[in-house]
């Protein structure tokens, strides 16, 4: 049968100046599934990733990972974070560490490893995301496409149990996007299980199991790719609407 | 694969290596300059002057009367005489085969003592007069008059003597006490008297010598000889052992010579060398002269004691200087063995060269630059050398410190993270170290001893978390707790109003064990507080008044605070809110109180708002760090010369701590900036790929921030160059000081300035050409406008 990864139940997030950002979301995601989720801009989409790695704590709500609440103060956070991968708008690119560095230190602070074995397993990583022949190279001196696509194999190599994506394109030019997509579609295909919020709809359609629509803080609207095509509320007819 | 893998194996392989070649080049010019002795050998000339006088025997004391009039005493029944303050001697024939060993004048009457009981007394112009003691036996050391017709002679096996104007008195006390030296004040009617002697000895009478008071002197001399006293005024007496060892009674809350301090701590450096006398020119200012041509001078009450180069004196043998006798603050005369007298002063004007800094020592003439330059630049060296030792150490000292603090600062750790996610840590450090630190501090009275223990102990936790947290299962165990000790979520609540508690309540005294809770040690201040009798705004400085019952007084509040938080909590950590208008309120947050953060902040408002000159005095003479660390540190590094070397010199201790501690102050707000620079994303996705708060700080924001701050630190750093000429105001001879130094001397005052000015320059513009290169070579390809 299929093992749930990740379960969140009726999170609610009050930011401490008083917008209520999530109101009761709850969904769950299967091992090797990818779920998408899209909406409009403010609809709360990074607070619910956040939410689930604890970068901010839900104000309330449960987040399961293989079963076990994760959002209790009694556990231990990083070990819990280092298990769910994490790709953002913005890449953040340790600005001072090559490519290769970049990936390593995860590998070496958090895992333990050696060194050698850290650079072997970053190595091939790289070489998944097609930037092997830029490892040297420091952030600044990269293409965002690039950029994006480091933070991809960061988050890779610690092999994570889940991959949470942040609007991993909505920061790039037009004709570096579909690089990224394109990694992140060969991650799907292969069985990387993954939450993926985004604004492109297409590619949400071509490559997600399934699709969450949220709206002012709630799940508005959930089901198969199939309803891109086919929405049943009228908010997410609007929003897709604005799209095309 | 192997091929790539090697390749940027290699690159990393290097870019470390350059930053171990930086790391280890910094420490060898720091151990080098450290341990260069500069050789500078000064060619100072002395300003005394050796008279010839016709005699060969040894002149045992001097003593100035009226006016320029001088007299000597010597071996065999020697009486000198000179009217013009020692430049011309008169002997006169002997009226006594005895040794005229010492004398004394007060008011128009001299006396003298000698061997075999022999006492004389001249009265004005009178003749000489046979005051001889009753017993002929005793050889008397020392003389002092108290009053008109009062005087006291001390002598051999404890013999003591009071002539009260009609017949002696033997007041002897104790046949086994071994005395050297006596004194009684001029001045309120000669009440005050203290007599000195072996074995740490020193016995005190405010009584005018009807009793006496043996008194405890300081632990460190307990078996040394006290050779000389001089009860200087009613509030200032100095002592000096064998060894050269200055001790000092104030009158502060007893009668002088009461309590004794040692302010001069070490022993002379040359065993053969035997101080035989003390004399106090001022308050502050004191020369001591001893055996082999030994004359030293302190001009800060013996905290720094300036040997004259032997050599400068203008002696050919080894002789002994038995007496000095300073006829003003600048014109002295000296005797010593075998007939010699040194006076200062070579002009008819009197004594007006050599003057107060160099006392004795003669102003060269220079007409060329060159001449001057090559001969103080090596004293320029040892300044340089003396400034960038403490430099040096600043620097190191004041990042570590700067760094700590700016990581202090930005801790987001709040009182209620402390308590939701780290109860049992908590717990755990208040119960078991906090109490531990403070009861080993208490029971070895050495603070970094049990800095060191504790230090151990959080290694060893640290070791056995890190082998726990290896062997991590796979399956989510969810609960980090601390050592496996978890308070589950019902039992938190109670858990945490009961450490509340505790901070209140402390531990009780059981077997001498207690620690005292937040409540008895505010009380308990302020009732120290009360008996300091202030009015008013004068609270202000009870800190001074009483510091012990102010830090008592502030932990307190720091202890109580958090501990009825705790004890008042519901577990929900909630703001408070005091609406004070329809619908305004304000909004009390006490949980977010950053613990780690306040502390920060309390550091660096104390040293960002007080000057750097007050705060060598406070630290230097106030809390007297360097003493402190001295003692602490005493033995530890016997067998390390060179550590032993930095920790026996507490002036230099003191100079590094202050300039460390104030440019960390400063250090920790530039850091800070750039840490805030840096965006808060770094920071997330540091944790986001599980490195812990303390890990993202280190490896990402720290490397980050620090490159950014290069340029302001550069300046922190400069500027530290720059303060760290007022070291020389707790007596640091740095460059500064010694320019001063130079300039008493040679009056070449522009040359001297200049040449000071040139020096740090040199110093400081070197360390901004290093900055800068640092700067360049550590920024990051593609970042930042060039
Ligand atoms: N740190 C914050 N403090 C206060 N409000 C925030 C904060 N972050 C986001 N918000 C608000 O929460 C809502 C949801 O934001 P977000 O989750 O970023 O939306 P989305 O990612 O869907 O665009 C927005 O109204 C936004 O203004
Ligand atoms: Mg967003």
């Amino acid at each position: 049968m299929n093992k749930e990864v990740l379960n969140v139940k009726d999170m609610h997030k009050i930011y401490p100046g008083g917008v209520h950002a999530v109101k009761g979301v709850s969904f769950y995601v299967n091992e090797g599934e990818s779920v998408a989720i899209i909406g409009s801009s403010g609809s709360g989409k990074s607070t619910v990733l956040r939410c689930i790695n604890r970068l901010i704590e839900p104000t309330e709500g449960i987040v399961m990972l293989k079963g076990n609440r994760i959002n209790t103060p009694v556990v231990d956070i990083n070990e819990i974070r280092s298990r769910i991968g994490m790709v953002f708008q913005s890449f953040e690119l340790f600005a001072h560490l090559k490519v290769l560095q970049n990936i390593t230190l995860g590998l070496i602070h958090v895992r333990g490893m050696s060194e050698s074995e850290a650079e072997d397993l970053a190595l091939s990583v790289l070489e998944r995301v097609d930037m092997l022949d830029r490892k040297d190279a420091y952030p600044g001196n990269l293409s965002g496409g690039q950029k994006q696509r480091v933070a991809i194999a960061r988050a890779l190599a610690m092999k994570p149990e889940i991959l949470l994506f942040d609007e991993p394109t909505s920061a790039l030019d037009p004709e570096l996007i579909g690089s990224v997509l394109e990694n992140i579609r060969s991650l799907a295909d292969e069985g990387m299980t993954m939450v993926i919020v985004t604004h492109e709809i297409g590619f949400a359609r071509d490559v997600a199991d399934r699709i969450i629509y949220m709206d002012q803080g709630i799940i508005a609207e959930e089901g198969g790719s199939d309803i891109i095509d086919n929405p049943q509320t009228e908010r997410m007819q609007k929003f897709l609407s604005t799209w095309d | 694969m192997s091929e790539l893998s090697r390749v940027c194996l290699d690159s990393k392989e290097s870019k470390k290596n350059t930053l171990r070649g930086l790391i280890i080049v910094f420490s060898l010019t720091l151990l080098i300059i450290c341990s260069t002795q500069a050789q500078g050998q000064s060619s100072k000339k002395s300003g005394w002057e050796l008279i010839t006088t016709d005699t060969e025997l040894d002149i045992l004391n001097v003593i100035s009367t009226e006016g320029n009039e001088v007299w000597g005493f010597g071996e065999s029944g020697l009486m000198m005489h000179s009217d013009d303050k020692g430049h011309n001697w008169n002997i006169f024939d002997s009226i006594t085969n005895e040794n005229l060993t010492s004398s004394d004048y007060l008011n128009g009457n001299l006396a003298i003592a000698g061997s075999n009981g022999l006492v004389m007394i001249k009265r004005g112009v009178s003749e000489w007069l046979d005051l001889s003691i009753p017993d002929n036996s005793i050889d008397l050391k020392d003389i002092a008059i108290s009053s008109d017709d009062y005087f006291f002679v001390i002598g051999d096996k404890g013999t003591l003597w009071n002539y009260d104007g009609d017949a002696w008195e033997n007041i002897s006390m104790n046949g086994s006490m071994q005395y050297n030296s006596i004194s009684f004040i001029d001045d309120n009617n000669g009440q005050n008297g203290i007599i000195v002697g072996n074995n740490g000895l020193i016995l005190t009478t405010i009584d005018q010598g009807v009793t006496w008071d043996i008194i405890t002197p300081p632990d460190a001399i307990k078996n040394s000889n006290i050779i000389s006293i001089e009860l200087f005024s009613n509030s200032k007496a100095y002592a000096t052992t064998q060894e050269g060892r200055i001790l000092v009674s104030r009158n502060l809350e007893t009668s002088i010579g009461f309590e004794w301090d040692l302010v001069t701590e070490e022993k002379l450096p040359d065993n053969n060398i035997q101080i035989v006398n003390i004399d106090v020119i001022n308050p502050l200012k004191i020369i001591i002269t001893g055996t082999n041509n030994y004359i030293a001078t302190s001009k800060d009450g013996g905290n720094t004691v300036e040997e004259h180069n032997i050599s400068l004196i203008p002696l050919e043998m080894n002789w002994t200087i038995y007496d000095i006798e300073m006829i003003d603050g600048f014109c002295g005369v000296l005797s010593g063995s075998q007939g010699i007298i040194l006076v200062t002063g070579i002009n008819e004007d009197g004594c007006t060269e050599g003057l107060d800094q160099t006392l004795g020592f003669q102003i060269e003439e220079f007409n060329k630059f060159g001449k001057f330059a090559d001969k103080y630049s090596s004293w320029m060296l040892d300044g340089l050398i003396a400034t960038m030792k403490i430099v040096g150490f600043g620097i190191l000292f004041g990042f570590i410190i700067g760094i700590t603090l700016a990581m202090l600062k930005t801790a987001p750790t709040s009182l209620k993270d402390m308590l939701e996610s780290h109860l049992e840590r908590v717990i755990f450090f208040s119960w078991f170290m906090l109490p531990l630190s403070v009861l080993l501090t208490r029971q070895f009275e050495n603070i970094l001893f049990s800095v060191l223990v504790i230090i151990t102990l959080l290694l060893i936790i640290k070791l056995i978390e890190f082998v726990n947290n290896n062997n991590y299962s796979e399956e989510l165990s969810g609960q980090e707790g601390f050592f496996g000790l978890v308070i589950s979520s019902e039992r938190r609540l109670l858990w945490t109003r009961i450490l509340g508690l505790s901070y209140i309540v402390g531990i009780p005294n059981i077997r001498g064990m207690e620690i005292r809770g937040g409540f008895a040690m505010i009380f308990e201040s302020v009732i120290s507080f009360k008996k300091l009798d202030l009015s008013g705004v004068a609270y202000i400085f009870a800190p001074i008044g009483d510091p012990m019952a102010f830090s008592y007084f502030i932990l307190g509040i720091f202890i109580t605070f958090p501990g009825l938080l705790l004890l008042t909590s519901n577990g929900k950590y909630s703001n408070v809110e005091i609406p004070y208008l329809k619908d305004k309120k304000i909004v009390i947050k006490p949980w977010e109180l950053r613990p780690l953060n306040s502390l920060a902040t309390l550091y660096t408002d104390m040293f960002r708002n007080t000057p750097l000159v007050v705060q060598f005095l406070f630290l230097h003479f106030g809390i007297e760090m360097g003493k402190r660390i001295e003692n602490a540190a005493d033995g530890i590094f016997d067998n390390i010369p060179y550590l032993a070397d930095i920790f026996s010199d507490r002036i230099y201790l003191s100079a590094i701590c202050a300039l460390a501690m104030n440019s960390g102050a400063y250090q920790c707000e530039t850091l800070r900036g750039a840490i805030a620079a840096i965006p808060s994303g770094q920071m997330e996705a540091g944790r986001s790929i599980g490195l812990t708060y303390l890990q993202t700080m280190r490896l990402i924001i720290l490397p980050q921030s620090i490159r950014i701050c290069i340029p302001p630190l550069g300046n922190e750093m400069v500027n530290l160059v720059l303060n760290s000429s007022l070291a020389m105001v707790i007596g640091y001879t740095e460059l500064t000081r010694q320019g001063k130094l130079i300039n008493a001397i040679t009056f070449q005052i522009t040359w001297t300035w200049g040449m000071v000015m040139i020096s740090y320059f040199v110093v400081t513009w070197t360390l901004a050409l290093i900055l800068r290169r640092i700067e360049v070579k550590t920024k990051i390809p593609g970042l930042g406008i060039v």
